[in-house]
């Protein structure tokens, strides 16, 4: 973990190069050192805390776990793994399907509100929160640099999850420019981001075909990049990657569930 | 022509050197954390708008060629005079400056009295008779590094030149390289955490001979293997390397061990090919310094080594050890802290973290040179340049460049310290009679 204050603009920086599956900077912007150490401190927390619930490729984790036993009898979950799940659903239902966190297998998932409880009726069910749990990770951060009453700061995951809190320091919004993965050199657009999060999903030369339409378990090749901003990072996150899998007209519709304020989709780069 | 194309002069971007090395700050801390810069200000330039200083080479072999070359291209200057005790190189001077004068003997060029300037890219043996004299006879000097073969020499050179009240640079042109003065302002400002360890080399693999007509030029056209005449690796190379951790560290050190030898280059040569040595500052940190002339693999590096990362100022790179920022983010770091606002590009699809064990790190300078350190001369975009030509400008306006005497002073005591670190075979701890006020000799 590497983390610098600067104290001629009163700027804490913190980056972890591995967390959520990706690197994860954040700056903290006007107070202290110390106080915005303990901020810091409280992010990385929770997100490690978030962390060990998604990560699918740590056998400890609540996620591990249920897929490894929800086929076999009921596991209660608590109250956050709870609410996540009812949340995946929602978007589930909001989206016409086309984001689920179990690829085409959703009828499959039994929650019972009762007790809360989760079993898979399917053993082809395995929960994936990949396109989700950086989302969401962003979003708790906001509740606990409200909390700590920071109005400015500025969190990156991997460069494609990225909530800008407040002004920038030096202009009103933090302008984001989002480059073209088939070249890097080419910027694609400007996005001006004040209290708003985007969120890039796509293809890349690396992995020219990695995300998968849950209705039909293919794989999209013919699509290469979107972008979605928004004031909520769960739905810009949700959605860059439901952008990906829908038609145009599809995508239209379904963004009228949700307030957006800037999304693209390119089918050529 | 033959060293016009012999030499590549700098020609990209250098006019915006100050605007582009102010990326990472404002004008006003540029020049407040780096005062030798002063003269490369625009009001400075403004003072010397049109006129010329008039000025002397004296020495030219290959280094006062290099200078040649770029003086064509310089606005300020007008070289008038040229001087060697050899005259090959004083005939390929005169084809690079046609109209300028020429001397075999320097005691008559300072009698010039419209030679306002001087240029010594002498051997090193001659360097501080040659500034002493010219300070003396009232022309403002730039010297090439190291300042002088002795200690009492260097001193000497440094109280004429206080004394004088004339314009001195001496040739540490790293002090004037965008890359390194963008870096030492990471180093000094903590973004590598604390400075914990300096660790320089110079590699080369050639016997750093000179091909000579006749035996009885052996030792004016290859001094630098002998002991009468140069210092060897230390005045020639580790100069340059040692005032780079001195500005790094913002110290002198004050203890001095070292061994060196000739391993490979068993001719009549009587300086070391193989040297390797400790500079221990007071606060414990060490910098050590290896260089050797028969394998180069290594090349030439300086790296300072901080709490939470490394810069390696000749690859013009930096690596933090347990994570890496986003390249994005520390752009936008810089802006927030240079208060220059400009689009950022990072955004993507998301980013893959890399597998392999390999830290590639991050560049100083985009646009920033690189040397491999093979060449005797000089290279393209090293500050050799902006040096010069902030020279020019303080010759015009008779105004010093705060800092850089000093700079180039301790760097050429300690490598001869160095030196005598390893003929005495002991720890030499830095003489008081050699303190000039500075930093922590202050």
């Amino acid at each position: 973990m590497y983390t610098h204050f600067y104290s001629s603009s009163n700027l804490y920086h913190a980056s972890v190069p591995h967390l959520m599956g990706t690197r994860f900077d954040v700056l903290l912007f006007g107070a202290s050192e110390v106080f915005l150490a303990d901020v810091w401190k409280d992010i990385y927390e929770t997100v490690e805390r978030l962390e060990s619930i998604f990560n699918r490729f740590d056998a400890t984790s609540t996620v591990s776990l249920l897929n490894a036993r929800a086929i076999h009898s009921p596991v209660h979950v608590d109250p956050l793994m709870w609410n996540v799940l009812l949340s995946a659903q929602h978007y589930n239902h909001l989206t016409a399907g086309l984001f689920d966190i179990t690829l085409g297998f959703a009828d499959s998932v039994i929650l019972d509100p009762a007790v809360h409880t989760v079993a898979f009726k399917s053993k082809d069910v395995s929960l994936d929160f990949g396109g989700y749990a950086k989302g969401f990770a962003l979003q708790t951060i906001l509740d606990t640099l409200a909390a700590h009453s920071i109005t400015s700061a500025f969190l990156n995951f991997g460069d494609s999850s990225i909530t800008a809190l407040g002004e920038h320091p030096l202009a009103s919004t933090w302008n984001v420019g989002v480059s073209n993965p088939y070249n890097k050199e080419q910027l694609l657009v400007n996005l001006p981001l004040i209290n708003q999060s985007l969120s890039v999903s796509g293809n890349m030369p690396s992995h020219p075909v990695h995300i998968c339409n849950p209705l039909d378990r293919t794989f999209i090749d013919s699509r290469k990049m979107s972008y979605v901003v928004a004031a909520n990072p769960l739905d810009v996150e949700v959605l860059s990657t439901v952008a990906m899998v829908a038609t145009a007209s599809q995508f239209e519709t379904i963004a009228l569930n949700f307030e957006l304020d800037k999304y693209k989709i390119y089918n050529e780069l | 022509m033959k060293s016009l194309t012999n030499i590549n002069p700098i020609d990209t971007g250098r006019r915006d050197f100050i605007k582009h090395a102010g990326t990472l700050g404002t004008a006003g801390v540029l020049f407040s954390t780096f005062p030798w810069l002063q003269s490369c200000k625009e009001e400075e330039k403004m003072k010397v708008d049109k006129q010329k200083v008039k000025l002397a080479i004296i020495g030219t072999g290959s280094r006062g060629q290099y200078h040649m070359n770029n003086l064509l291209k310089m606005d300020h200057v007008e070289v008038v005079a040229l001087c060697d005790n050899y005259a090959p190189n004083l005939s390929i001077a005169s084809a690079i400056f046609p109209h300028a004068r020429t001397f075999d003997d320097y005691h008559k060029l300072l009698e010039c009295k419209d030679i306002q300037a001087v240029l010594i890219a002498a051997p090193l043996f001659a360097h501080a008779p040659l500034t002493i004299d010219a300070l003396a006879a009232g022309k403002h000097v730039f010297c090439e590094k190291s300042m002088a073969l002795t200690l009492d020499d260097c001193l000497a050179m440094y109280r004429a030149y206080k004394n004088s009240g004339k314009v001195l640079y001496i040739g540490q042109q790293r002090l004037f390289d965008t890359k390194y003065l963008k870096a030492m302002e990471m180093i000094h400002k903590g973004v590598l955490g604390d400075v914990c360890g300096v660790r320089s080399y110079w590699f080369r693999n050639n016997d750093w001979k000179r091909p000579v007509t006749s035996p009885d030029l052996e030792k004016q056209i290859n001094w630098r293997l002998y002991k009468e005449l140069s210092g060897g690796l230390m005045t020639e190379l580790a100069t340059h390397q040692l005032q780079v951790g001195n500005w790094a560290m913002q110290m002198i050190p004050d203890k001095i061990m070292g061994t060196g030898s000739i391993v490979h280059w068993k001719d009549e040569r009587e300086v070391y090919d193989n040297v390797s040595l400790i500079y221990s500052y007071a606060n414990g940190v060490t910098m050590n310094y290896e260089s050797l002339i028969s394998n180069k693999f290594n090349g030439l590096e300086e790296q300072i080594l901080g709490t939470k990362g490394t810069v390696e100022l000749e690859k013009g790179r930096y690596y933090f050890d347990e994570a890496e920022p986003a390249p994005g983010i520390m752009q936008l770091i810089n802006q927030i802290e240079h208060k220059v606002l400009d689009d950022v590009a990072f955004a993507g699809p998301s980013w893959v973290p890399e597998t392999a064990n390999v830290n590639k790190g991050f560049l100083i300078d985009e646009n920033a040179s690189t040397t491999s350190g093979s060449s005797s001369v000089g290279a393209v975009g090293d500050g050799s340049f902006e040096l010069l030509e902030a020279f020019c400008t303080s010759a015009i306006t008779g105004e010093n460049a705060p800092n850089l005497v000093e700079e180039a002073y301790y760097s050429s005591v300690l490598a001869l310290l160095g030196l005598q670190a390893i003929e005495e075979q002991r720890v030499i701890t830095f003489p008081d009679a050699y303190k000039i006020p500075y930093l922590n000799f202050m």
